[in-house]
C-alpha cells in the first residue's frame, strides 16, 4: 500500500484485488462490480492530468478498453493500484500526443457534416439521399459513421464495437464523412 | 462526451469477459531468461574450446577491455530488466532500474572502453572480417534468451512494444557479446567496438521494428 492512504483506500485496494482476481477467472459480476467502483475514481484520475474535459470522456474509455485488453498481465499478489494507474497514466499520455500531433484532426466535430439532429436514431428516418449515400460507402466507413452518427456511440465505445482502435475507427470514419459529403454534394447540384 | 457511453461499455466488457492465463512473474520470466541464458553460454564456451588464454591479463592490464567487459555484463541485466519491467503495468521501478543500468552499461561499453583502449593503443584490430565472425556470433547466442524475453513481452501488455523489444534484445545479445568476447583472440579497438559492444545495439535496431511489425500484423484489425 502507497504511503498516505487512508483506511478506507485500503479496504477498497484489498476488493479490487479480489474482484480483478474473479475477473480473470471469467467472473462478469466480479468484473462488472470492479469497473463500476473504479469509473468515477478513473474519471478523476484523467481529468486531473488531461486538463480537458470534454476528452477526458474518450480516454476513460480507452482505459477501460486498456484495462480490458491487459487484464491477463495483473498479478493478485501484486497491488491493484499502481496497475491500473500506469495503464491510464499511457491513455492520458497517447491522448495528450495525439492532439499535440494533430490538433484538427481528431476533432469528429470539424467535419460540416449532418449533424446528429439531422441523423436521427433510426436508419428508416434518414432522409433518401443520405441513406443512399451511406449504403454506398465501403463498408467499414459506413459502419464507423453509422456507429458514431446514427447509433451516437462514443469513438471507444463505436472501436470496441467495431473491433479497432479508436484511432482507426477515426480515420475510417474521416474518410467516410469525406465521402459522404462528395455524395451528397453531386446529389444536390 | 456522454458519460453513460462509459456505462455501457462496463457492461460489453463485463459480458465479453473470458477467463484468462495470468501472465508468469517477471522472477519467474527472469530465471527462465538466465537459465536458457546459461546454456547458451556454456555451448558457446564449449564450441570456442574454451575461454581466451590470456583474459586474466588482459582484464587485469587494459582497463579498456575490463570496462567494455563490465558494460556488456550491466547491458545483459539492464536490458532484460528494463523490457520486463516495460511489458506490465505497474512495474516502471523495474524498468527504471533497468534503463539506468542500461544507460551506465552503454557508458562503459560504448565510450569509456573504446576510449580507453585507443590511450593506451592495446593492439591491431584483426581484419574487418572478423569483426563480423563475432557479431555474428554475439547474435547467435543471444537468440535463445532473446526469443524468451520476445515471447514474454508479445504476450504481455507494453505500452511502447517496440521499445521493450528492442531493450530485451539488446540485454540478451549483451549476454551473447560478452560470453564471444571471452573467448574471442582479439583485442583490438574497432574490433571491440564493431564486434562485441555494438552488437546489442545493432540487434535491437535490426530486430525489434521486425518483430513489432509481426505483432502489428497479428494483432486487433485496423
Amino acid at each position: 500500500m502507497e504511503m498516505g492512504t487512508k483506511p478506507g483506500d485500503e479496504a477498497r485496494e484489498a476488493r479490487w484485488r479480489g474482484w480483478m482476481a474473479s475477473a480473470q477467472e471469467g467472473d462478469a459480476q466480479a468484473y462488472e462490480r470492479l469497473l463500476r467502483e473504479l469509473l468515477p475514481v478513473l474519471r478523476a484520475f484523467v481529468a486531473r492530468r488531461l486538463g480537458d474535459p470534454t476528452a477526458a470522456e474518450d480516454v476513460v474509455q480507452t482505459t477501460l478498453l486498456s484495462i480490458h485488453r491487459a487484464r491477463h498481465t495483473y498479478r493478485p499478489e501484486r497491488p491493484f493500484g499502481p496497475w491500473w494507474r500506469a495503464i491510464a497514466r499511457h491513455a492520458v499520455i497517447d491522448a495528450a500526443r495525439a492532439r499535440a500531433r494533430r490538433p484538427r484532426e481528431v476533432s469528429l466535430e470539424d467535419f460540416e457534416l449532418p449533424s446528429r439532429d439531422e441523423l436521427p436514431g433510426e436508419r428508416e428516418e434518414l432522409s433518401p439521399d443520405l441513406a443512399r449515400a451511406l449504403a454506398e460507402l465501403p463498408p467499414r466507413q459506413r459502419e464507423a459513421v453509422e456507429l458514431l452518427h446514427v447509433h451516437g456511440l462514443s469513438v471507444a465505445e463505436a472501436a470496441h464495437r467495431a473491433g479497432v482502435t479508436p484511432g482507426a475507427l477515426k480515420v475510417r470514419a474521416h474518410r467516410g464523412y469525406r465521402a459522404l459529403r462528395l455524395r451528397l454534394g453531386k446529389a444536390t447540384r | 462526451m456522454r458519460p453513460e457511453a462509459s456505462e455501457r461499455l462496463i457492461q460489453d466488457l463485463a459480458r465479453d469477459v473470458q477467463p484468462v492465463i495470468r501472465v508468469p512473474r517477471l522472477r519467474v520470466v527472469g530465471g527462465l531468461v538466465a537459465m536458457v541464458g546459461a546454456a547458451a553460454v556454456a555451448l558457446t564456451v564449449l564450441a570456442s574450446e574454451g575461454l581466451r588464454e590470456n583474459l586474466g591479463s588482459l582484464l587485469r592490464t587494459t582497463p579498456g577491455f575490463t570496462a567494455t567487459l563490465a558494460g556488456l555484463v550491466l547491458g545483459a541485466l539492464g536490458g532484460v530488466a528494463a523490457a520486463l519491467g516495460a511489458s506490465i503495468p505497474g512495474r516502471a521501478g523495474v524498468e527504471r532500474g533497468g534503463l539506468t543500468l542500461l544507460a551506465v552499461a552503454a557508458l562503459l561499453a560504448l565510450v569509456a572502453g573504446p576510449l580507453l583502449l585507443l590511450w593506451q593503443a592495446s593492439g591491431a584490430s584483426p581484419p574487418f572480417a572478423r569483426d563480423l565472425d563475432c557479431l555474428r556470433g554475439a547474435w547467435l547466442t543471444g537468440f535463445a534468451p532473446a526469443a524468451v524475453v520476445a515471447w514474454f513481452v508479445v504476450r504481455a501488455a507494453p505500452h511502447r512494444p517496440g521499445l521493450a523489444l528492442g531493450l530485451g534484445i539488446a540485454g540478451a545479445v549483451a549476454l551473447g557479446a560478452l560470453v564471444r568476447a571471452t573467448t574471442c583472440p582479439f583485442a583490438g579497438t574497432r574490433h571491440l567496438l564493431l564486434g562485441h559492444a555494438m552488437a546489442p545495439l545493432l540487434a535491437a535496431v535490426v530486430v525489434a521494428p521486425i518483430l513489432v511489425w509481426l505483432r502489428r500484423r497479428r494483432g486487433p484489425r485496423s
